[in-house]
Formats: C-alpha cells, structure tokens, sequence
C-alpha cells in the first residue's frame, strides 16, 4: 500500500504545486458562473425575488374549482369584489411561515404574470416558443375529481376521497428555474386541496359513524357536495396557501440560484477536464519514459494505476468542493449575508462530490483506455464533456430526457439544484452516479489494462 | 554452483501488424551472463537489443521462452525478479517537477526503501553522482549531463545485483561520455554489481566489456570474450597501403602475395574523393573527412585514394617485404595503416555490413 499511496502522493504534489493548472481548475469555473449569474440574475440581495413570471392558463374545468384555480394563479382573488369568489378565495397576501421556511412577500399577483387561454395548443405552443414560462392545464374533471362524493347507500352511507386531480403544468426547459416555481405553486395548491378534501372526507364519515341518522337527513348529494366542495377553495376549510414550495424555490435571490445552476454544473464540466488530466499523466509518463521505470521497479501494475486513479480521485472531489464552497462564498458575497446554497446536509454533498468524483475520474481512465496519446485526449475529451455538458446543461437547458439522463452531469446539478431547496431526496441522483462511474471505471480499466501493455 | 545473474533461454518477441503479418523482433535469443562482469550486446540500431533487454527487464513479456534473474523467473516471479535489477534506460526517465531527492527518494519506495534507510541511500548515491549540492532543486533546472546522472542514481539506490544500462551514452558530450564510463568501472569493481550494458559503438564495448553478445536482426550471431570472437575472423592483421591516384595491377597484386610468409590475401580498391565544398579556396594539402570518420590527407586536384589491401598473419613482420614488392613495381607508398582484428571486423565477416550501416 505503501507504494500506492507514494504514486498518489507523487500525483497529488504535481497537481498541486502547478499554479497554471490550480487557476484553470478553480478560477475559470468561478468566473464563468459568476459572469453568467450576475449577468442573468443581476446583483439583487435577499429581498430580491423572481416576478411576472409569464405563464399561460387554459382552464377546461366548468367547476368552481377549476375557476379558484385561475383566480389564483392569476392574483385576481385577492381583489375580487364577488361576493361568492369572496368566500371560497384563499387569503395569499398574508402566508404564513413555519419551521425554518423564509418569509416572503412576494404574492401570486406579483410573481406570475398569466394569460388565461381557451385553447391548450396555443398555450403550448406559447410555451415551445418563449412566450411563457409554462403553461398551466386544468382538466375538465378538475372539480370533479377534487370533491368528496357523498354516496348514499342505506346505513352505510359514506364519503369517499376524490381522486388526485391531474393539472399539467408544461414547463418550459429553457427556463428551468422558473419552470420549477411554478410548478411547485401548482403543487402546493393542488396539494392543499386534496389534504383538505382527505380531512373533509375523514369528518363526514366520523359524523355519520357517531350519528347514523345524518345519513338519513342528506338526500340531496349535490347540495351537500357543492357545500363541501366549497370548503376545499380556500375560506371555509380555513385553507391559507403558504406557498411553501414557492418558499422554498425563493429562499434564494436569484443571483445565488444561478450560482446553484450553473456553478455546479461548471464545477462538474471543469472536473471532467481535471480527471482527464490526471490520468492521461499515465500515458505522458510511458511516452517520458517514467511509466516504463515504474513498470520495471518490483511495483505491481495494478498499484501503478491505482495510485493513478486515487490521485486523480482525490483531485476531482478537491475542486468540487473548493468550487462550491467559493460558490458559497461569492453567493455570501454577493447577498450581503451568509448564504447556505448548497443547502444544510453536509452528508449529501460529501456523498454526491464523492459520487461525482468517481464518474470523473471513471470516465478519464475510460477515455486513457481509448485513446493513444495526449493529443487524442486532448481532442476526444473535449468532444466527450461538450456533449455530457449540453446533454447535462452546462450551456444553459439540459436536454430532453432521456438524453439528458445520459449525462452524470445532469444527475449531479439536478442533485445539488435539490440539496440547495433543502430537498434531500437525492438517491436516485446518487445511484445514477455511481452506477455510471463504476461502470466507466470497470470498462476504462479493462481497456487501459490492454493500453499499458507496452 | 550457478554463477550465472542473467539465464535467458528461447527469447522470442513476434509483433503482429495491423494487416496480420508478423515481425519477429526476437528470434530466439540465449544469453548467459556472469555475476560481476560486464556484459555488453552489440549491434546495429534496429537488431533487437532494446527488445531483448526490455523482455529480461520485464518491461514487456516475450512471445515464447523465458529469463531468470538471480534464479527469479521474470514471467512467473517477476516481482523477485525485478527487485535484483536496476534499470538505467537511454532517455532521461525522471519527474522534471521534482527535485533530484525527490525522484530518488520516489523511485527508492518503488524498490520498498523507506525512512531513514531511504534518506541513507539518497543521499549515498548523490554523493556517488556528485549532486549532493544541487539535490533540491528541479530536475528541469538541471544540465543534460547531471540528468544523466541522477537518471543513473536512480537505477542504483536499491543495490541492485544487476544494473542494466541502455545505450547511456546516445547524445551526450565526450566529458559526460567519459563519467559514465568510469561509472560502469566504479559499479563493477567497487560494488560487485553486474553490468549488461547495449551499444550499437564497437569502441564503447571494446573498452568495458568483459564479454559480448553481437546481435543483428533479432539474433546473437556470437558471444564471448573480445578475444575469442576475434579469433573467428582469425587472427590476421589488415594492411592497408594508401598508393593516392595510383593503380596495382593483378600481377603486383600476386608478387605481394608471395612477397612474405602468412599473407593470404592482397586486393586493390579505388576509393573515388568526393570534392569538399570549399575544396577549391584552400591551399594543398586537403583534407577529406571520410565516411569512416578518419581523416585522410590528400593532394590538391586529386580524384582518387586508391588502397592496396593485404590480410596477413603477424602483418607487421610482413610489412617491409611488401613494401619492399610495391616499390619495385613501381608504385609509391604514401602511407601506411596496420589493423588489428576487431569487433567491426568479427561483425563485417559475420553479416557482410559494417556496424555503422
């Protein structure tokens, strides 16, 4: 082992006592990232949030539900002088906080410039062509599926949950952030109707079980469903949206979410350039004649390229977190207070730099096992990380899944984008990663194994 | 009991091209190689010795046969087998990043060095390159000639029982040619350390060797001592008579012949000069700078040098004779060149080419 770690000690002193190859590690991915965050997201502190986010509404619902919906969306619920939109309107100029979600005073109104349509083609092809961040679809079943249904069968008179009703909300990947805002506030809304539309059910049944001649005295269902299902749009349920996911999306200025974005998808693409560096030093080495001396020493091969790959390993998972802790910084910076945006689960981010290190340094031994000289590396990797760095959306917008499922690029930033809302469902990113590292590493060093053969 | 460090037995390298066919680098090469001597494989660029000694080296695995270091198989026990070897390649195989300690010491864990045994053996050998004074800094700072030595250093920190050296002396001036010929003395006579060292230079493997392996197109076409591989050329002398624009007819050719006892064979050769550039703005004599290397000394509008040639056994006895037979014949010696069997000569008769070619 000894000897391992004397070859990785070799590699990582080389590394690290280049100042030329340090700058272009570190600085180059901080400036790019904060050039593109500044330039996109302005220089805006913590009061700073996103509006007017251009949306495009097409209700086909005819219920009350489906206009609440619009009318929230849209801000205009708030200000309605309608006496029966009064009562069944949720109250959104006052959200309410918990926990450690941040205030926010942004309203709906503010956040969301919406364009109501009749037509879902026009609104998608708002979507495809700029015009709106997403376009949110309310199905005809909208009401519907949201009330409780009060079934009347005898004694065993009973209320039965509504199905999830399915708004779709077309999203716009060129604006991936505020794509997500809106769909988060779909959600949240959807989500608070349907909790609502649990308990409502949960409390008829309750009253019917204690006093079974309820049941006799309802005999109109529709009477009773239009009651109910007025509970569940806003007043009478006592149903205040807080926006927790539009909190939680905003909890960040802009600024330090395009530092989130595309920080960590410059730290990745310059750690691709980074793993192939170090372990193309294996074939520099055989054309200096160094490899041929190490292979001559009584060191066994595999310790050769073992302390080759820790090395270089090593190095990788060096810059993504000097990257993102400088990211930190500059967000810090740059909002006049301390910023976390990277979000607070240290166990996460060491697991996912430690899983993105491994497909970087996997997929530099892929490519050693590939190519032939420094010169080839220098060409095929490059091609290899422009076209992991558009799938994964390094230059802005991933591409569309799958394709973008193809780059543990997009694994990763989609990994850190969670962690920096304090999402800590990141295991399939995880797996993602590791599955395509180690599979990079097994077949790079069967290939490599083959190249080293002198 | 086995005195021998190197048995290599039915080395063969064949390397398949793209299109099939075959190129035999090797071809069954043999060596026996004694413990403290040192061993030198001749021959031309191209004649395999690199491919030979990277097999033994374990550098790369031969197609068929096998060689043992120190007893180690170097296919099955290459590890033991490796660790008997110091490895002095011909390019310059050193960190140019790190400083000279640092390489040495590097390269000193490779062989399983460390700790103060390590820093007693750097600095040893830094002593023993004399670059104990410039031991921290880079090697990228350094000469060519104290590249070469740390890059030797590095080959004998461990103490090897056998230090292989390729061709160390390619590209380097005759002051530093000098030090690391001393330098395979000094490992052969003050450490007891085996020393197979290839030169394609037959003066280089005149000098050091102890015996020779002469190798051409993948196969050793001799080996021994100098002397005895002279002695297959036998032992005649070669006279050479530079006779300028004259000729020697076959019958003066035959009176040489018979001029003295032990002469087998006179010829005649012309030798065309070719005109230097600046032949013509300088005064008599010229000088000719010959492809050999030898500088010839010849006469203002001269065309040819043209040489008498006589093979003979103790030509030196014989020489009066048959300068006494030229004059009578009327032709004038104008200088005189007497040859002694040589390795350029075992290798000429040997494969019909010049060593140089």
């Amino acid at each position: 082992m000894n000897k391992i770690w004397a070859i990785t000690y070799k590699e990582l002193y080389s590394t690290f006592t280049n100042t030329t190859l340090l700058g272009i590690m570190i600085v180059a991915p901080l400036l790019i990232a904060t050039i593109i965050a500044l330039a996109f997201g302005g220089s805006t502190g913590p009061a700073g949030n996103i509006s007017n986010l251009p949306i495009a509404i097409v209700n086909l619902d005819s219920g009350d539900s489906g206009s609440t919906l619009v009318n929230i969306l849209s801000g205009e619920n708030s200000d309605s002088t309608d006496d029966s939109q009064q009562t069944c309107s949720l109250d959104l100029t006052t959200p309410q906080t918990d926990g450690d979600a941040q205030q926010t005073d942004t309203t709906l109104a503010e956040l969301f410039d919406a364009t109501v349509l009749d037509d879902v083609a026009t609104a998608r092809t708002g979507v495809e062509n700029g015009d709106y961040v997403a376009a949110v679809i309310i199905p005809a079943d909208f009401s519907t599926a949201l009330a409780p249904q009060i079934v009347l069968t005898g004694n065993n008179t009973q209320a039965q949950t509504g199905s999830a009703p399915q708004v779709e909300v077309y999203a716009n990947n060129g604006n991936q952030i505020s794509a997500s805002i809106v769909n988060s506030v779909v959600q949240g809304i959807t989500n608070s109707l349907i909790t609502g539309n649990i308990a409502i059910s949960a409390t008829i049944n309750t009253t019917i079980a204690q006093n079974p001649m309820a049941a006799l005295q309802i005999q109109d269902n529709e009477a009773v469903n239009a009651i109910f299902g007025c509970a569940f749009t806003g007043n009478i349920a006592g149903i205040t949206l807080t926006s927790q996911q539009v909190q939680a999306s905003q909890s960040l200025p802009l600024t330090a979410q395009l530092l989130v974005a595309f920080g960590a998808a410059q730290a990745v693409f310059f750690a691709l350039f980074t793993g192939q560096f170090g372990i193309i030093s294996i074939i520099e080495e055989r054309r200096e004649g160094t490899l041929q001396r190490l292979l001559v020493s009584p060191t066994p091969r595999a310790y050769i390229l073992g302390g080759k790959l820790i090395g270089t390993f090593f190095t990788s998972m060096f810059q993504i977190i000097v990257l993102l802790l400088a990211l930190m910084l500059i967000a810090s910076l740059i909002g006049g207070e301390f910023l976390a945006i990277w979000g607070t689960n240290i166990i996460a981010i060491v697991a996912l730099t430690f899983a993105l290190a491994l497909c970087v340094a996997g997929l530099g031994v892929l490519l050693s096992g590939i190519v032939r000289t420094p010169e080839q590396m220098g060409s095929v990797g490059a091609i290899v990380n422009i076209v992991l760095g558009v799938a994964g959306g390094v230059f802005f917008s991933p591409l569309p899944s799958p394709i973008r499922e193809m780059s543990f690029i997009y694994w990763g930033v989609d990994a850190f984008t969670k962690l920096s809302e304090n999402n800590p469902d990141i295991l399939i990113n995880l797996f993602a990663l590791l599955v395509q590292g180690t599979l990079f590493f097994v077949i790079g060093l069967f290939l490599f194994n083959r190249r080293v053969e002198i | 009991m086995n005195d021998h460090i190197v048995e290599a037995s039915g080395l063969k390298k064949i390397y398949k091209r793209k299109d099939g066919t075959e190129v035999h680098a090797v071809k069954g090469v043999n060596l026996n190689i004694r413990k403290g001597e040192i061993f030198s494989l001749l021959g031309p660029n191209g004649a395999g010795k690199t491919t030979t000694i990277s097999m033994i080296s374990g550098l790369i695995a031969p197609t068929e046969g096998d060689a043992k270091i120190g007893g180690f198989s170097i296919t099955k026990q290459p590890l033991e087998a490796k660790k008997l070897m110091g490895v002095i390649p011909q390019e310059i195989a050193l960190y140019p990043d790190l400083s000279a300690r640092q390489n040495l010491e590097f390269f000193g864990k490779m062989y399983s060095l460390g700790g103060a045994e390590l820093r007693k053996r750097v600095d040893e050998v830094l002593e023993f390159i004399d670059l104990t004074d410039r031991q921290k800094d880079r090697i990228n700072t350094f000469s060519g000639g104290m590249k070469r030595r740390v890059n030797i250093g590095v080959g004998l920190l461990h103490r090897p029982q056998l230090v292989y050296m390729d061709e160390p002396t390619v590209g380097i001036d005759p002051q530093n040619r000098r030090r690391v010929l001393d330098t395979v003395f000094r490992l052969r006579d003050e450490y007891g350390m085996t020393v197979l060292y290839t030169t394609h230079l037959m003066e280089e493997a005149e000098e050091l060797s102890d015996r020779v392996a002469i190798i051409d197109h993948g196969e050793v076409i001799a080996m021994g001592t100098q002397g005895e591989l002279t002695q297959q050329v036998g032992e005649e002398d070669r006279l050479v008579f530079s006779i300028g624009e004259q000729t020697a007819s076959d019958e003066v050719l035959r009176q040489i012949e018979a001029s003295a006892p032990g002469i087998s064979q006179a010829r005649f050769e012309s030798i065309e000069l070719k005109q230097i550039a600046d032949a013509d703005t300088i005064d008599d004599p010229v000088v000719e700078k010959r492809a050999t290397g030898t500088v010839a000394v010849i006469r203002s509008g001269q065309t040819h040098d043209n040489v008498i040639i006589v093979y003979a056994n103790r030509g030196r006895k014989a020489l009066a004779r048959i300068i006494e037979t030229i004059d009578r014949a009327g032709i004038e010696v104008q200088a005189v060149e007497v040859r002694e069997p040589d390795l350029e000569a075992v290798f000429l008769k040997l494969t019909g080419r010049a060593l140089r070619d």
